[in-house]
């Protein structure tokens, strides 16, 4: 747990009235809001540490206690006795919220250590991610998944808030993906409906192929010979072997393409992408003296 | 699960009057429904109105600037899948 310096991340002095303080806060609070801040952890554990800042710099009892003790936070009878008066302090003072603002989460160890538990005097209290008024929060959460996996529909049960969750996820999901399960967030208040639950798919790909949308490319080494005179080679497909006739005369770098032998389309069942091969010529390095003789006399022809 | 919700619920358990509501009704940013003499809230348009009521109210902002917001969010978010598309793209070169 470690000391938090109020004033430096409001960006005021020690010195600032509380009409600095309100405009600080009200600066940084536009800045940080989840709201305009979509999916940014950093901006979201910002905007907590500006609220409490907010709560305890914009509250006259709360930033002479925090001016008082805030230091010396780790000496238990300082910080026992800041407790007994902030109880004293809450019931006396009883009024409304001073930065009400939904988005914000928890407080910091150090917040509940100097002000307790309870130390907003919004009542309510702050519910990680959103204060919930009326529909439930929404939750968040990643999923990794082998591209082997994506390849084949997949139903798996995951445990979200102690809950079991049957999940379908359908072949041919991104990575990045985003699915949302409606109604298995948290609970609303006063009758509101439930939030979502929002997966966000990562896929890693340990295979030789890779994957763009539902084609999938991968690279076949051929000999020269083959390359030369043409031939017929077994290759390696995501999920099986395939026959490929190379004719002759194949150029290194040449690229096949494998109709229907890709990644399966998102929700189109049994739509594939295509699989594109691109061939790699290996030219005989150790030659013998018999190989490198037949090759001057070829050289020869020319 | 109920697929409307009635006005009147939302508001009270914001606290809020309606006006907030129809307002961005009138502005295109959400869509309300009418039956009979009771408006509703389809539930899918509730966190769109509710993100933007916190916008309104944690950080004061007119119904002209959320409506700026919502449209500029919609396109980040559309910029942010397409990012996505490209960087997934670019692992082929990598």
């Amino acid at each position: 747990m470690d000391y938090i310096d109020y004033y430096k991340e409001l960006g005021v002095s020690k010195e600032a009235t509380e009409q600095d303080i309100k405009k600080a806060y009200r600066k940084m609070a536009r800045k940080y809001h989840p709201d305009v801040n979509p999916n940014d952890a950093a901006a979201e554990q910002k905007f907590k540490v500006i609220n409490e800042a907010n709560e305890v710099l914009g509250d006259p009892e709360k930033r002479k206690k925090y001016d008082q003790y805030g230091k010396d936070w780790i000496h238990a009878e300082a910080f026992e006795e800041a407790k007994k008066q902030q109880r004293t302090a809450n019931r006396q003072q009883g009024g409304g919220p001073r930065g009400k603002y939904s988005g914000s989460g928890d407080f910091s160890d150090f917040f509940e250590a100097m002000f307790g538990g309870g130390g907003f005097t919004s009542g309510g209290g702050f519910s990680g991610g959103g204060q919930v008024k009326f529909r439930g929060q929404d939750f968040n959460a990643e999923l990794r998944l082998g591209l082997r996996d994506a390849y084949s529909t997949q139903k798996q049960t995951l445990t979200v808030n102690g809950k079991n969750i049957r999940l379908t996820i359908p072949a041919g999901i991104e990575d990045g993906q985003t699915i949302k399960i409606t109604g298995h967030g948290g609970p609303g208040r006063n009758g509101g409906p439930k939030g979502d639950l929002f997966i966000t798919f990562s896929i890693t790909n340990d295979t030789p192929f890779k994957r763009d949308g539902s084609h999938l490319y991968g690279h076949v080494d051929i000999d020269l010979y083959t390359a030369v005179l043409g031939g017929d080679i077994t290759v390696d497909t995501f999920n099986g072997k395939a026959k490929l006739k190379v004719r002759p005369g194949t150029q290194n770098g040449t690229q096949v393409k494998l109709k229907g032998k890709g990644f399966p389309k998102y929700k189109k069942e049994g739509e594939f992408g295509d699989l594109y091969l691109t061939y790699t010529v290996i030219i005989p390095t150790s030659l013998s003296s018999k190989e490198k003789e037949l090759f001057q006399q070829l050289a020869a022809l020319k | 699960m109920e697929e409307f919700i009635l006005l009147s619920d939302f508001c009270t358990s914001h606290g809020i009057s309606h006006t907030f509501i129809y307002e961005l009704n009138d502005n295109g940013l959400i869509k309300i429904i009418q039956r009979r003499e009771h408006h509703y809230l389809p539930v899918e348009e509730l966190p769109k109105a509710e993100k933007m009521l916190r916008l309104h109210t944690d950080l004061q902002i007119n119904m002209e600037g959320v409506a700026v917001i919502a449209q500029l969010l919609d396109r980040m978010d559309e910029m942010q899948a397409k990012m996505d598309r490209l960087q997934n793209r670019l692992n082929l070169y990598e």
